[in-house]
């Protein structure tokens, strides 16, 4: 009889992987574009923290630093 | 399957165990009563915890002729399909020891109480509170016991020595894996979406609320793990057998 069990096991173990996978991205991404998942600047000296309220907001603001960052960097 | 040799099992099983269910059902009283003696809730639900643990270890028992190759030889030799001898032992597990562990809890309850009430009628209460509180809002733990027992189950026939230490070992290191897993997966996802200039800067990820998995899915999860495990079990066997 040939043995099924183990491979059995296998696939489930492969199917539980991937549902890990599928799962956590569908997860982030969906928190990420929702903006449930944010990221937050705590600005140094101050008590002031910077919430962004979309996606475009984060990345302009953070499109403006690295430019500052740049400016600065070539005086 | 043939009903006849279901309850012929059953009665054999009876036959050269009983004395040591009684024990093992003294030993579950004389803990719960030990422990429901007014040290409050959490000493009588690590009463439970344990009675439960207790009633996990019982598939091992009743595999425990598969774990010698003489025995084993005996077992397999019995004049009964591998389908009737693992659906007795479904049948012993789930109705026979659970309903053993209830009323053991019920005996080991009554008693500890009482003599709490002996040294302090006020106890009574306040232990019939307890004891109310624990019973309460446990359908979801039910199906968590129920589901782990089927676990237990399939680990027993599987495992041919020591499959308590075995299952808690595949335990440990099957939630490390998948939790590494989990964590590279949501390492990848924000190295390729979230800017570098974010992640490499003094910024903090906060998250709003964690999303949930909808309140049915462990009931659902729990059912599933039950019927798969216990198909499995039932599939080993006849591979033990061949």
């Amino acid at each position: 009889m040939k043995k099924y069990t183990n491979k059995i096991l296998i696939i489930t173990a492969i199917v539980l992987v991937l549902a890990i996978v599928i799962g956590t991205t569908i997860d982030f991404q969906t928190g990420y574009r929702s903006g449930r998942i944010k990221y937050e600047k705590y600005e140094k000296d101050s008590v002031n923290v910077l919430t962004f309220d979309s996606v475009e907001d984060l990345e302009a603001y953070a499109d403006s630093v690295s430019e500052k960052e740049t400016k600065t960097s070539h005086q | 399957m043939n009903i006849n040799n279901i309850i012929k099992l059953i009665k054999a099983y009876f036959y050269e165990n009983w004395q040591k269910d009684i024990y093992y059902s003294f030993a579950i009283v004389a803990t719960v009563a030990m422990f429901s003696l007014g040290f409050g809730i959490f000493s009588s639900r690590f009463a439970i915890i344990l009675a439960a643990v207790l009633t996990m270890l019982q598939p091992i028992k009743l595999f425990g002729n598969l774990y010698q190759s003489s025995s084993r030889m005996h077992y397999l030799t019995i004049p009964a399909s591998n389908s009737e001898k693992v659906v007795t032992n479904m049948l012993l597990l789930n109705v026979y020891f659970v309903l053993l562990m209830v009323l053991a809890l019920c005996v080991g309850f009554l008693l500890g109480y009482g003599i709490g009430y002996v040294r302090n009628p006020e106890m009574l209460r306040y232990n019939w509170g307890i004891l109310k509180e624990m019973i309460s809002n446990t359908r979801i733990e039910y199906l968590y016991f129920f589901s782990s027992l089927a676990v237990m189950f399939f680990a027993s026939i599987y495992f041919k020595k020591n499959p308590f230490w075995k299952l808690v070992l595949t335990g440990v290191v099957v939630s490390l894996v998948l939790g590494a897993i989990a964590a590279s997966t949501e390492w990848l996802n924000v190295v390729l979406t979230v800017p570098a200039e974010i992640r490499n800067g003094n910024y903090y990820k906060s998250i709003e609320h964690v999303s949930q998995a909808p309140g049915w899915f462990q009931y659902v999860a729990c059912c599933v793990s039950m019927v798969y495990f216990y198909a499995l079990s039932f599939l080993r066997m006849r591979e033990t057998e061949a």
